[in-house]
C-alpha cells in the first residue's frame, strides 16, 4: 500500500489546490487546514467529496465517500490516511472474497460486503481451512503473521475476516 | 485433588509452550475429530430423602494457535451419568493436537490427544492416546455431491452433513483395582456423524435429526478382559426453540443411545434422553 501513498498525496494537493486556488508547490506535505487552508465552506468539503469519490471508484464502483468523512479530515496528511485506509479495504475485501472462492465455489462477485458464513453454508472445518488463505494475504503485508485455525473458526463473515486481516497487518 | 493439580499445570504448561491468546472452549469431548462437538451438557437432582443423581458430559479446553493450520488444545473432561443402569463416572485431561496438511484440495485433517484417564467407578488410572483422520474436498456446491465435511443438499428440500473419520487409541492402564484390569490396549477406530434437516429455503422448520456411530476394535489388548469388540450409536431429533448470532442457540434433544465407549470409561447399555441443549 505505501507505493500508493505518492499517487494519494499527489490527488490531495492538487484537489486542495484547485479548492483554496493555490499551486501545488505551495502546500506542503503536512499542511493542516486550519493554517490559511480553512476546508469548513460546505462547497469546499463537497467538491473533496467528488474528487475523493472518483478515486475511490477507481478500485470499486459501488464504494464512495461521505460528506461526513471529509468534514473530519484535518489536514493533507490526515487525507492521504484516509483514502490510503479506504483503497486498503477495498483492496483486502476483494482477497478475501478469492480465499472465499478457494474454499467453497462462490465467485468473488457474487459475494457482498456482509455476506455471512451461515448463508454460505461454510462448516467448521471449511472455515479452519480459510485460515491458510487469510494468512497469504496477511503475509503479503507482514511475513511471519498468521491468522490461526481458532480464529478463523470464530469468524462470522466477509466483514469481519476483513477487520481482522486489516487488524494483523497493522 | 489430584485431578484438579494436574489440571492446573496442564493449563499453564500450555500457556508456557505458547503465548498467543488462547479461546476458551466448552464442549461435550475434545479428543478426535472436532467439526461438530455437541456442547456441555449438565443436569444434577437430588430426591428428597434420596440420593442426588448426576448427567455431566462436559469438557474445558484452552486452544492456542500454533501457526495458520495447527492448534493446540489443553483440556479436562468430566463425565458422569448417574442415571443409567451402568454408572459412568471419569475424569480426563490432556493435550491436544490438530493439523490440517496439503495446501490443495482434497486436505488432511489430523487429530491427536494425549491424556490422563481416571475412571472413578472401577478405580482405574490410564494414559491414553488417540489419533484420527478426515479429509476435507474443495466444496463446488453441486446438488447431489456428497463429500464429507461440507454441507450437501438433498435436491432442494434436505441438507445433510456427515463427518466422518479413522483413527486409533492407544491405552495403558497403569493403576487398576483388580491386576486382570492391567495392560496395554491398542484400537482401531471407525467413526461417522450425520446430521439431516430441511433446507430452509424450502420449508422453515427447525429440526434436525442426528446419528453418530462409532466402533472400535482391540487390536492388541493385554489386559484379562476379552470384549475386542465396542460400537456406540447415538442417535435422535434435535428442535430449535432459539437461535442467535451465528452459533447459539437452543434446543431441546430427544436421544437414544447403545453400546459401549471405552476412551470415556462408558460400559455397554442401551437409554434414552431427553435434554436442553444450550450452546454460546
Amino acid at each position: 500500500m505505501s507505493d500508493l501513498k505518492p499517487q494519494i498525496l499527489a490527488l490531495v494537493k492538487k484537489t486542495i489546490g484547485e479548492i483554496k486556488g493555490k499551486t501545488l508547490e505551495s502546500i506542503p506535505d503536512n499542511a493542516i487546514f486550519a493554517n490559511n487552508l480553512e476546508m469548513s465552506n460546505p462547497d469546499d468539503i463537497d467538491k473533496l467529496v467528488t474528487k475523493f469519490s472518483q478515486f475511490i471508484r477507481n478500485y470499486n464502483k459501488d464504494e464512495f465517500v461521505s460528506y461526513g468523512d471529509c468534514k473530519k479530515l484535518k489536514g493533507v496528511d490526515d487525507c492521504v490516511k484516509f483514502l490510503a485506509q479506504r483503497v486498503e479495504k477495498i483492496e483486502i475485501t476483494k482477497l478475501v472474497k478469492e480465499a472465499i472462492n478457494k474454499v467453497k465455489k462462490i465467485p468473488p462477485e457474487k459475494l457482498t460486503d456482509t455476506a455471512t458464513f451461515s448463508a454460505m453454508e461454510l462448516t467448521t472445518l471449511q472455515k479452519k481451512a480459510l485460515a491458510a488463505y487469510y494468512t497469504e494475504i496477511v503475509q503479503k503485508y507482514k511475513p511471519n503473521a498468521f491468522i490461526g485455525m481458532s480464529e478463523s473458526v470464530a469468524l462470522k463473515g466477509v466483514e469481519d475476516s476483513v477487520k481482522l486481516v486489516m487488524e494483523r497487518i497493522k | 485433588m489430584k485431578f484438579m493439580n494436574a489440571l492446573i499445570i496442564l493449563f499453564l504448561a500450555a500457556n508456557l509452550v505458547y503465548s498467543q491468546s488462547p479461546v476458551i472452549k466448552v464442549q461435550n469431548a475434545f479428543q478426535g475429530n472436532s467439526q461438530k462437538p455437541q456442547p456441555a451438557t449438565f443436569t444434577f437432582t437430588k430426591s428428597i430423602g434420596g440420593a442426588e443423581s448426576f448427567l455431566i458430559d462436559a469438557g474445558l479446553g484452552l486452544n492456542f494457535d500454533i501457526n495458520s493450520t495447527t492448534s493446540f488444545s489443553a483440556f479436562g473432561e468430566y463425565h458422569r451419568n448417574s442415571l443409567v443402569s451402568k454408572i459412568q463416572n471419569t475424569l480426563l485431561a490432556g493435550f491436544a493436537l490438530e493439523t490440517l496438511i496439503n495446501h490443495d484440495y482434497p486436505k488432511h485433517d489430523l487429530n491427536f490427544a494425549a491424556n490422563y484417564n481416571n475412571n472413578l467407578i472401577d478405580k482405574t488410572e490410564a494414559v491414553q492416546l488417540t489419533g484420527e483422520y478426515t479429509i476435507l474436498f474443495y466444496d463446488e456446491s453441486k446438488l447431489n455431491t456428497f463429500y464429507p465435511n461440507v454441507v450437501c443438499h438433498i435436491g432442494n428440500v434436505l441438507k445433510l452433513e456427515y463427518y466422518p473419520s479413522i483413527g486409533f487409541e492407544c491405552e495403558s492402564r497403569f493403576q487398576c483395582k483388580n491386576d486382570s484390569a492391567k495392560g496395554n490396549i491398542i484400537r482401531a477406530l471407525g467413526k461417522c456423524k450425520l446430521v439431516l434437516y430441511p433446507d430452509s429455503s424450502f420449508i422453515n422448520l427447525k429440526l434436525e435429526y442426528f446419528c453418530n456411530f462409532e466402533y472400535r476394535y482391540d487390536a492388541v489388548n493385554s489386559t484379562q478382559y476379552s470384549d475386542f469388540s465396542h460400537a456406540y450409536l447415538q442417535t435422535g431429533i434435535n428442535y430449535t426453540i432459539w437461535k442467535g448470532e451465528d452459533k447459539a442457540s437452543v434446543k431441546i434433544s430427544g436421544s437414544y443411545s447403545k453400546g459401549s465407549n471405552p476412551l470415556i470409561s462408558l460400559k455397554e447399555q442401551e437409554f434414552y434422553t431427553i435434554s436442553l441443549l444450550v450452546q454460546i
